[in-house]
């Protein structure tokens, strides 16, 4: 026999707390406080990874040259670099113009890469099924996906160009040179750019959500989802050139391109109080775009419906 | 925080009644005409593959509606109250899934506040269904890093966090090694132990034999057998076991005479004989002039008796037999 004693192995054990399993009798919160539950657990969702807070960072980064650039043109009084006092206002909203058209393209490569693949992937590894074996609608699911993309996109768009324009507000002032408003009217003029920063990123944030997300729906691989979104951007624009040179309307070609679409969108409703580009006018020359994206949402919003209806409920049954 | 178990008025009341409850996919009938009251404790659904399980968990959740027939789970009507329900109700699928992207507590928070739990009784849940499930020590890695025992014990947590009174359970052990499986059905008895009904899904017979006091058989789609595990096991007490003190010859040669079909095993006689047999077959003893020691139905094992039930409820032989019995 051996002297030396058997070696005993910690055996895994149940652990139950004092009194073990125990109902819960507390107050159930409202449906509706679910649903922002729901909002802030996907928002967190999309800002997980390191690769999604370095893409935050790159929509902030056109503003910060900018403002630099703003800073500088401001505080040298040199011929050739301080902007005339007549084309202050105009410079102001070409600089806007500038930031909304880089950060629509970055916001575009965002979507392919962190939002469109987000259903899907629910999908995918099964976690509809936890979420709607659960007293979760379907419907409050892509409200809270949508709103949750939403407001990222939201947030990029127009936490950028209110930044810049608080820099630029504070160099020129309520009045600077070229505003159309006397005075302290002024004030309106600059509540009008941010209004309208905020609509527009609003309005283009949604719809790129909607339809970021809907590509991801329709191949129903996460892998795959940033490849369709992307991919139909890129089609569209190349659908685009070819009809240009086939037609040589530009108009026309402007109706199928969704990202020209996107600057369509915010030409109209970026600067309300610009007198070169009246809302009116802006209205005509954006018409084919806008009704372009008013289309893909309509369509990416029915896709995702019918996607929900009858959902992939399990691992790997997308 | 804690109420007390269910009263005993409310555990006699069924957890789910389906009534004529049929559903099809395409040309293939899921359930038929399917009436079942679920009793109140622990359930075992049994059934081979495509029997029907999966589609009763998705009627009896809301997440599939059924082609006729109604249902009514913890008393409301389904899918009308399927809110209601869900906040009460615990699932577990069968799936190896967990939400994207979180750690273990968080998966157990973000489930429990689902069920409309505000975030601090969430987490104060969460952090009681972890420790319940022994997965204090592990509650901040992610879920993704979970061995499958683990993941499986997490789901359970997410289950029971709001404290469901009905929970069901879709294939809770598979996977799981011997010592898994046994910590997996000890955390479902203590569950079931505190009043909380629980519906099993399993093709582990002795899972169900270990922690169900019911069993529902489906087959092709129909209850083949709803009743105790007792009554699952002795079946329709077609034979009987009786272990003798003196000439068990003498006892098989009486019954035969009694043209009761028996077989001596040592001192065992096994008679086949109706279910009410028992004083025919006890006078038989007396006269055969031998001492009992064990007299009653065989039970079977569980895969006995799960096969014969199935084979009871094969359709093809329940039109072969009155013609088999002609013949006979």
């Amino acid at each position: 026999m051996s002297e030396t004693p058997p070696v005993v192995r910690d055996r895994p054990k149940v652990v139950f707390e004092p009194g073990g399993y125990a109902r819960f009798a507390g107050t159930p919160v409202p449906p509706a406080q679910r649903v922002r539950t729901l909002v802030g657990v996907f928002a967190r969702d999309q800002w997980r990874s390191v690769k999604s807070k370095l893409f935050g960072a790159l929509f902030v980064l056109p503003a910060l040259v900018m403002a630099v650039v703003v800073v500088v043109r401001a505080k040298l009084d040199i011929s050739g670099i301080a902007v005339p006092h007549a084309d202050q206002a105009k410079w102001i909203m070409q600089l806007l113009h500038y930031l909304g058209n880089i950060n629509a393209g970055f916001l575009l490569l965002g979507v392919a890469t962190q939002v469109a693949p987000l259903i899907a992937r629910d999908g995918h590894q099964g976690a509809l099924l936890l979420y709607f074996s659960r007293p979760v609608l379907r419907s409050h699911y892509l409200l809270a996906r949508v709103g949750a993309a939403w407001l990222s996109g939201l947030v990029l768009l127009a936490g950028p160009a209110l930044l810049l324009i608080l820099i630029m507000l504070s160099q020129y002032g309520l009045q600077p040179g070229g505003c159309p408003f006397e005075g302290a009217l002024g004030a309106l003029w600059w509540m009008a750019l941010v209004v309208g920063q905020v609509a527009t990123s609003a309005a283009v944030a949604l719809v790129t959500a909607v339809a970021g997300l809907a590509a991801g729906v329709v191949v129903r691989n996460p892998s795959s989802a940033p490849l369709a979104f992307g991919g139909t951007i890129l089609a569209s624009i190349a659908g685009s050139w070819v009809l240009q040179a086939a037609w040589g309307k530009e108009t026309a070609a402007r109706a199928v391109d969704l990202h020209r679409g996107l600057l369509s969108l915010w030409d109209l409703l970026a600067f309300p109080l610009d007198p070169d580009h009246p809302p009116a006018t802006a209205a005509v020359t954006a018409g084919g775009g806008i009704l372009l994206w008013i289309t893909v949402g309509a369509g990416a919003w029915w896709l995702l419906q019918r996607y929900l209806h009858n959902p992939p409920l399990g691992k790997g049954r997308a | 925080m804690q109420a007390p178990a269910a009263s005993a008025g409310t555990q006699q009341k069924p957890v789910a009644v389906l009534r004529e409850v049929s559903k099809t996919y395409g040309d293939l009938p899921a359930l038929r005409q399917v009436d079942l009251a679920l009793p109140h404790g622990a359930v075992g659904l049994l059934g081979p593959n495509g029997a029907g399980k999966s589609t009763l968990f998705r009627l009896l959740l809301g997440l599939e509606l059924s082609d006729h027939g109604s249902i009514e789970v913890l008393g409301h009507a389904m899918p009308e109250h399927t809110l209601e329900v869900l906040a009460r109700v615990g699932y577990m699928p069968e799936d190896d899934s967990l939400f994207p992207g979180l750690h273990g507590l968080d998966q157990v928070v973000h489930a429990a506040q689902l069920c409309g739990l505000s975030a601090t009784d969430a987490r104060s849940r969460a952090h009681q269904a972890l420790d319940l499930c022994g997965l204090a020590d592990a509650r901040y890695r992610m879920g993704a890093s979970y061995s499958l025992g683990m993941r499986q014990r997490l789901r359970l947590a997410m289950a029971v966090a709001h404290g469901p009174e009905l929970l069901i359970l879709d294939e809770p052990t598979a996977g799981l090694d011997p010592e898994g499986r046994q910590q997996m059905l000890d955390l479902i008895k203590e569950i079931a132990g505190q009043g909380v009904a629980v519906v099993l899904s399993t093709h582990v017979l002795p899972d169900v034999e270990a922690v169900c006091d019911h069993v529902v058989l489906l087959s092709k789609g129909q209850v083949g057998y709803i009743g105790s595990i007792q009554g699952f096991r002795a079946g329709t007490g077609s034979r009987w076991q009786i272990r003798v003190v003196g000439d068990a010859e003498a006892l098989a040669t009486l019954c035969r005479a009694q043209g009761l079909d028996s077989e001596l095993q040592g001192r065992t006689v096994l008679v086949s004989a109706p279910a009410d047999a028992g004083p025919q077959l006890w006078q038989l003893c007396v006269d055969a002039g031998v001492g009992v020691r064990a007299f009653g139905p065989v039970e079977e094992d569980m895969s006995a008796a799960f096969v014969r039930h199935l084979r009871i409820d094969d359709p093809l032989r329940k039109q072969l037999s009155p013609s088999l019995q002609g013949g006979a």
